[in-house]
């Protein structure tokens, strides 16, 4: 019996929902347990790893391949006994600590403090983006990060560069006609390109955007993926945040989510979470950091660090995206000289 | 007198961190002690796209 | 009639491409990765990819193309390598490659893959409780702070810190209670872990304190060697007995022996500490009621006896009195050798009988700074002049570092050699080099060398000596001449090298192997003597 320390809110309500059923164990790693449940994949995780939406996470360090568990196995859910077991071993998460992963209920739990001034948010941003040129696996999208070709395209982020900068036009669009976004120039802007507001249309574009991104890359979660991943964080973090509201949050969501059949289920499931504004913690103490009024450079490099580490690029991929589409909101709240 | 804290450390399993060459961590993990390595770099600095964003921003 | 057939003269490019496919199969992402570098990295490997079975990937792969009919096949939750080779051969070397990847990306993942900051590596172990730090000087003091502040301690082998920066790092551990051994901190013992250069040394009751990396390891070595054992072999970096940082870590240390119910003696190594500094030592080691030897490398042990303590001539003296202490014996002065009077004199009378006229000075070259530095302090009175790049009078600062003069006697861990090389206990080359340009130097009588083994040195550092010294020796004795070889093995029986093995292939190569570093300076002095007198 293997205890387990954390659980996050989203995994505990579904397996809630769930009672006691039969599913199957969809993949085995060193360090995560993957079950399939219906359409989704629940995570056991060794300890230390992060929490996030879907996982539990052990409280031991545990080899999941060496316990013998088996891709395909039966895999038992008892939520009454909050008991999972695959193979006869059996995880109790009744002593779990629960954690929150949905960016949109951790930023309305917070104590409201003071905001950090938008100029000091973007120079954070500026900061992060210059750790992951440096400190990134420049073997998926980072390279589409870098404006002065200091760091070479790969078959993949060349693949990919025509299509997110179509997926940045969509989302800019998208932002500048918010409600929230209000500018002096906005309706300058409708008036001067009508069409531009039509955007109903403009989701339709954005989901085979991001459509032509889905599934394309190097890694158990396609670079793509990941990066799609990051603007998903970025963009509930703004929502998160008052800055764009949640229903454009969750409209440029649903774009995303729309296509994770074209990906694999673990990728996927991670994209579906993503949509919702469900993240990992990592995810969530990076963003809430940079908007805190009190945030040292070395604090938020930790925090940018441990989302780095994620797999082998798939943390420089969400940070990309991440970065993606902030700057997409700063182009977005800014006016173009003419 | 309460024990000092090295006193206190004599008394634990050491568990090393490992920056910079990994001769050192070889070197342990053969003897089987709790060891891990940190592959560790410098952290960057600096900010010139900064001045160009927050010209954006006027 | 010749006939001759034409064969086409055109050499035709081979292009092979093959795909290998896990249905439903997931690799984690490092795994992935590492497969996708070792395949390019492979001779007649044009192209590589690698990745889930996706439609866009399928796409990709299409672009550059490495597509077929089965790729074409495959869903997104299956997984593909597709490689592009020059020849047949090329291809199932890659297979080959792939499939041990494969089967053992579980040693790889773990192995290969290194956590890239402090921070994840705690969130790997957040039990983490002792940092060895070797980052290059310039970050050194930053990462050792990083590591303070989330409560580890500290050893600092980097060197290149500024001693403000010492100053600050120390006060921030002392006032935490945590260990900052360093900077240039090379040798600690903590809870019986050897760290960094560290021997293989048996548990005992005999705790250490020592400003000096090479120090320590020989006292340790010894202390073994005579079937004694350590609680703890601290070190504290060589500056930190100066007036500046007032021995904020030895006296931590010190406190903390003192107060280690396992600890029953207490040797303190250091060079001569600052006046203030020393006085404040000496008390506390007084006041602290365990039995101490205090050896002050190249002081005056007289200073040590005033305070009531036991003081010490050499590295090896300490450690025959700390043992002593630890046995509840008398400690007893040692200058002597462990092969008697009777034939330490026969060797030096051999060893004279064959040199020319013009053989009369010594070369020391060692790796050990500290038995380098302990060489010359034991030597001055009788020689006079040494010269060294670390020199004990100014005036015997060696001009030029490649060419010996007169007595010389040169620390090969130095900077000025260990620029942009490895340590000299590493990588033997440089001081071999040394030994065997020596031989056709017509006036070196003797050479001494230090030959330490355990941790952080290489495999096998008494061939690479040996060796060397053979081919010295050739030189010199066909220009009608003989050098003596003394050397002496700084080690343990459990150190990987061997202890005997490492002396008995000193020896083999014609070498006077000799105990430790103390006696074999003395046998040199013996030889020296006998010249004079000639």
């Amino acid at each position: 019996m293997i205890k387990c320390s954390d659980i996050s809110a989203e995994a505990l309500s579904f397996l809630g929902a769930m009672e006691k059923r039969d599913f199957s164990v969809h993949s085995v790693f060193a360090h995560a347990l993957n079950i399939q449940c219906g359409d989704d994949l629940i995570t056991i995780l060794s300890k230390g790893r992060d929490v996030f939406p879907l996982s539990i996470v052990s409280a031991e360090e545990t080899d999941f391949e060496e316990l013998g568990i088996r891709q395909g196995g039966l895999c038992e859910v008892s939520f009454s006994e909050k008991r999972i077991t695959a193979s006869d071993v059996s995880f109790d998460f009744s002593d779990a600590g629960i954690t929150d992963c949905d960016i949109l209920i951790v930023g309305s739990k917070k104590i409201s403090s003071e905001k950090a001034k938008p100029e000091d948010v973007f120079s954070r941003i500026s900061v992060i983006e210059k750790f992951v040129l440096q400190n990134g696996n420049p073997g998926g999208v980072l390279p589409l990060l870098c404006t002065d070709g200091s760091v070479q395209q790969n078959i993949w982020s060349a693949f990919l560069k025509g299509r997110t900068e179509d997926l940045e036009k969509d989302i800019i669009r998208v932002f500048r006609c918010d409600n929230k976004l209000i500018t002096p120039y906005t309706e300058e802007i409708f008036r001067a390109s009508p069409e531009d507001c039509s955007v109903c249309d403009r989701f339709v574009l954005m989901e085979n955007h991001f459509g032509k991104i889905t599934g394309a890359g190097p890694g158990l979660t396609p670079s793509g993926d990941d990066f799609i991943t990051g603007v998903l964080a970025a963009v509930f973090t703004l929502a998160s945040e008052g800055l764009i509201t949640r229903e454009t949050a969750g409209r440029i969501g649903e774009c995303a989510a729309l296509n994770v059949k074209k990906t694999n289920t673990i990728s996927g499931s991670f994209i579906k979470q993503a949509s919702r504004g469900c993240l990992s913690r990592s995810i969530i103490e990076l963003s809430l950091s940079l908007f805190k009024a009190d945030c040292s450079e070395n604090e938020l490099l930790s925090k940018a660090t441990r989302v780095l580490d994620f797999g082998s690029s798939s943390g420089t991929d969400i940070l990309t995206g991440f970065l993606f589409a902030s700057y997409a909101f700063y182009k977005a709240y800014s006016v173009s000289k003419r | 007198m309460a024990k000092s804290r090295l006193n206190e450390l004599f008394e634990k399993e050491l568990i090393i961190v490992s920056l910079g060459v990994d001769t050192f961590y070889q070197d342990m993990k053969k003897q089987g002690f709790s060891t891990i390595h940190v592959d560790w770099k410098p952290v960057a600095g600096g900010n010139e796209k900064l001045a160009n964003m927050l010209s954006l921003l006027e | 009639m010749n006939t001759a057939f034409d064969f086409p003269t055109m050499k035709e490019e081979m292009q092979v491409v093959k795909l290998e496919i896990r249905k439903n199969a997931y690799y984690d992402s490092v795994t992935l990765m590492i497969i996708s570098k070792d395949l390019k990295k492979l001779p007649g490997v044009k192209e590589a990819l690698v990745g889930m079975g996706t439609d866009l990937n399928k796409e990709i792969s299409h672009n550059i193309k490495l597509n077929s009919p089965e790729l074409d096949a495959i869903t997104g939750n299956d997984f593909f390598v597709a490689v592009e080779c020059e020849t047949e051969d090329v291809m199932k070397t890659a297979i080959a490659k792939v499939d041990e990847l494969l089967n053992k990306k579980k040693e790889i993942s773990i192995a290969n893959y290194y956590p890239p900051t402090l921070e994840s590596a705690l969130k790997i172990d957040p039990d983490l409780n002792l940092a060895l730090i070797s980052v290059p000087g310039k970050y050194a003091a930053g990462v050792a702070h990083e590591c303070l502040d989330k409560d580890i301690n500290v050893m600092l082998f980097s060197d290149n810190v500024s001693l403000e920066d010492e100053k600050k790092l120390k006060e921030k551990a002392v006032a935490k209670g945590l260990l900052m051994m360093g900077p240039d901190c090379g040798t600690a013992i903590v809870n019986h872990v050897p760290l960094a250069f560290a021997n293989v040394v048996s548990k005992g009751d005999i705790g250490i304190v020592a400003a000096s990396g090479t120090g320590l390891q020989e006292v340790t070595c010894i202390i073994d060697q005579m079937g004694a054992g350590i609680t703890q072999a601290l070190g504290t970096g060589g500056r930190d007995l100066k007036d500046e940082i007032g021995g904020l870590m030895y006296n931590m240390e010190l406190d903390a022996l003192i107060n280690d119910p396992s600890t029953k003696v207490i040797l303190c190594i250091a060079k001569p500490p600052g006046k203030d500094t020393q006085t404040k030592m000496l008390k506390k080691i007084k006041d602290g009621g365990k039995p101490a030897v205090v050896f002050f490398i190249g002081g005056n042990p007289q200073e040590v006896e005033d305070m009531g303590l036991v003081g010490a001539v050499s590295l090896e003296d300490s450690a025959r009195k700390i043992v002593a202490l630890s046995r509840g014996e008398t400690p007893v002065t040692f200058e002597g050798f462990d092969i008697g009077e009777e034939a330490a004199e026969k060797f030096v009378k051999d060893e004279i009988a064959k040199y020319a006229p013009t053989q009369k000075y010594f070369r020391g070259f060692y790796s050990g700074g500290t038995l380098c530095d302990e060489a010359i302090k034991i030597m001055i009175h009788q020689l006079g002049d040494i010269y060294s790049n670390i020199p004990l009078k100014p005036e015997n600062q060696i001009e030029n570092k490649d060419i010996s003069r007169e007595h010389t006697c040169l620390d090969f861990g130095d900077d000025e050699f260990t620029r942009g090389r490895p340590h000299p206990m590493i990588d033997t080359s440089i001081r071999v080099e040394r030994i065997i340009r020596e031989g056709n130097d017509p006036e070196v009588a003797i050479v001494v060398l230090d030959c330490v083994i355990g941790y952080g040195s290489c495999d096998d550092p008494a061939t690479d000596l040996a060796e060397a010294m053979v081919k010295a020796q050739k030189i010199a004795e066909s220009q009608g001449r003989h050098i003596t070889y003394i050397a002496s093995v700084c080690g343990t029986e459990k150190d990987f090298q061997g202890l005997t093995k490492s002396r008995d292939t000193l020896r083999n190569s014609g070498a006077m192997v000799m105990p430790n570093n103390a006696q074999a300076i003395h046998l040199a002095m013996k030889i020296l003597k006998e010249l004079e007198n000639r």
